[in-house]
């Protein structure tokens, strides 16, 4: 099946040429299945922290994204309290051509930048556009809270 | 399928990495492997048929650049397809040759492997009794001097290497023997004139009675025998360069001699667009009644079996299959090959339904063994809703997910030495090497107040685990959080 020998291909890359910063790899025997961890990155309020994430390939990948979430919890504009990310490239804009490994850089990326314009929790983006200062306290101290 | 492992970082460790770009943009971005039947999107970037045309049934864009691109709009690229295909061909022995040679430039002594080898060959070959002792001779000397010396790369500056060493023997007239020329046939290291008066008959004699029944393989020969003939005409200076000019050539059909398209160039060149089968069309079955669509699937002479659902997908999977072989494929395999791709597609069509159900039992089971069982397959069937408890599943993988920080953070670490320690020189000496150290330490220092490396232990996170367990208001928390802004 070809998502299968994408999937493991994808696994093999990762191996070879790892990310920074980020790691993955399946859960158990079940290679559709994976766990993955990312690094608060240096320049965000979640610096120190790791953050875990579950990834669901589904059976018809790459031609549909992947399904991930958080499991950890975070404090960010663009993931709701059930880890649910906001993120165009996990959604209408996914293509075949992005890997797992592209996505958690993207995420990464999310977590530096987070897009206020497209939130998932209002709340926060507001606090994100009007007082940066507190937002990013409340994200530092749930990054210790949580991801320490 | 050797190509399934195969990855263009194979390319870092052989002595031109840069081939690993080469390698990876002969490959379809869909499916990762290399390009297969490849086609042209109207925004100019290409993928496998197969690849593009399933894709297109889901979504009508690019994977790259996600403009709007229609099935129709795709153009076969026989071109590419050939490249992929000679590339593909010659990719295991080009690397195996420029890992030699890297090794070769470490130090190593391949190269007298190499020359070894060179001497069996010419065992094999009726010389002269006087150049085969000159020869053995003068390899074992050689053997001595290349442990101290510099092996050159190529083939040709060896034999430079022997010519200036047989200089300061002074013997000029066996320097003409034992001029070392690689036989465009067998690819051997052989004397000159050996090559030029017994090997390269003997060689061409094995070489035809091998290949006489094979007719593909018949241009190859007549190219040969032409080659032969021009050597025999032409001055005996001028013919090691044609035997090198020509060898290329010979080498590049004699590398896949079995194969039906041996010659890529030549089938390229033959390539027609047109064929006697006619595209499949899109049908839209929501106007058809069930037995038009049965009849519709017997014309094709595919089993009208299962439920309506089932006979729509199967149509509409062997649409793609056909489009692909006819429409793309320059070598396109017969319907039968189609019909059998198509049953074997559906049978893990079949595998993949079932397989979710066993993936889960699966998993169960590992979430059983740690006295989780209940909850975990409560969790499994919530994964993909907003429901999911995550705490529970991160109670769960607690030890997998430690691993994978773990992992995370020691690249991390790497990642910050790296950088800072910009290309090590292989020259280092001890004062370097203590400033390293130091440096280490100074980023470590930098590090630690911030990602907390102590909390690496295993103890710290159950700890961490456990205090996200006793924080079971964790919604809560968002609320009040949320309310006080």
């Amino acid at each position: 099946m070809s998502s299968l020998k994408r999937i493991t291909k994808e696994l093999n890359d990762l191996g070879r040429d790892p990310p920074t910063s980020c790691s993955a790899g399946p859960v158990g025997d079940d290679i559709y299945h994976w766990q993955a961890s990312i690094m608060g990155p240096p320049d965000s309020p979640y610096a120190g922290g790791v953050f875990f994430l579950s990834i669901h390939f589904p059976t018809d990948y790459p031609f549909k994204p992947p399904k991930i979430s958080f499991t950890t919890k975070i404090y960010h504009p663009n993931i709701n309290a059930n880890g649910n990310i906001c993120l165009d490239i996990l959604k209408d804009q996914w293509s075949p051509a992005l890997t797992i490994s592209k996505v958690l850089l993207s995420i990464c990326s999310l977590l530096t930048d987070a897009n206020p314009d497209d939130p998932l929790v209002p709340e926060i983006a507001h606090l994100y556009k009007t007082d940066r200062p507190k937002y990013e306290a409340t994200a530092k101290e749930w990054t210790k809270k949580y991801a320490v | 399928m050797n190509n399934s492992v195969s990855d263009p970082t194979d390319y870092a460790k052989s002595s031109i990495p840069k081939l690993s770009q080469l390698d990876s943009l002969l490959r379809c971005h869909i499916c990762k492997n290399f390009l297969k039947n490849p086609v042209l999107t109207p925004c100019s970037h290409t993928f496998c048929s197969i690849c593009m045309r399933l894709y297109l049934s889901k979504e009508a864009k690019c994977p790259l650049c996600l403009k709007e691109v229609r099935e129709s709009m795709l153009r076969s690229e026989y071109l590419v397809n050939e490249i992929v295909g000679s590339y593909t061909n010659i990719r295991d022995e080009l690397l195996a040759n420029l890992k030699k040679q890297e090794a070769r430039q470490d130090g190593q002594d391949i190269s007298i492997v190499e020359v070894e080898s060179d001497s069996e060959s010419l065992q094999v070959l009726d010389i002269e009794e006087d150049t085969k002792q000159y020869i053995s001779k003068q390899l074992s000397n050689q053997r001595n001097r290349i442990n101290n010396s510099h092996m050159t790369k190529k083939v040709t500056k060896k034999s430079n290497d022997i010519h200036s060493f047989l200089k300061s023997k002074s013997n000029d007239i066996m320097l003409k023997n034992s001029q070392l020329i690689e036989c465009p046939v067998c690819s051997k290291m052989v004397p000159k004139q050996t090559l030029e008066s017994l090997h390269l008959d003997k060689c061409l004699e094995e070489q035809s009675s091998k290949q006489t029944d094979s007719s593909n393989n018949n241009d190859d020969l007549t190219v040969l025998s032409e080659n032969i003939t021009e050597f025999e005409s032409d001055n005996s200076k001028d013919k090691s360069k044609k035997i090198t000019k020509h060898r290329a050539k010979i080498n590049d059909s004699k590398l896949i001699p079995n194969e039906k398209t041996s010659n890529h160039f030549d089938r390229y060149l033959q390539s027609t667009a047109a064929s006697e089968h006619q595209r499949l069309p899109k049908i839209n079955f929501s106007h058809m009644v069930t037995s038009q669509i049965k009849l519709k699937l017997a014309s094709l002479n595919l089993p009208s079996t299962g439920t309506r659902q089932n006979m729509i997908e199967r149509y509409n999977h062997y649409e793609i299959l056909w489009n692909s072989n006819f429409c793309d494929s320059i070598n396109p395999v017969a319907e039968s090959e189609l019909r059998r791709q198509l049953a074997s597609w559906e049978v893990s069509q079949k595998k993949a339904s079932n397989s979710s159900g066993n993936s889960i039992s699966s998993l169960m089971e590992i979430a059983k063994a740690s006295n989780h069982g209940l909850s975990y397959k409560t969790l499994m069937l919530k994964f993909r809703t907003d429901s999911f408890n995550k705490k529970a599943w991160a109670n769960i993988f607690a030890k997998e997910f430690n691993e994978l920080k773990k992992e995370a953070m020691s690249k991390l670490k790497k990642g910050k030495i790296k950088s800072i320690n910009e290309v090590p020189s292989e020259t280092q000496n001890e004062e370097k090497k203590e400033q390293r150290n130091e440096r280490n330490d100074i980023t470590q220092n930098e590090i630690e107040p911030n990602t907390c490396f102590d909390l690496l232990s295993s103890e710290n996170v159950i700890e961490l685990t456990q205090q996200s367990n006793s924080n079971d208001s964790i919604p809560d928390i968002t609320i009040s959080n949320t309310q006080e802004y």
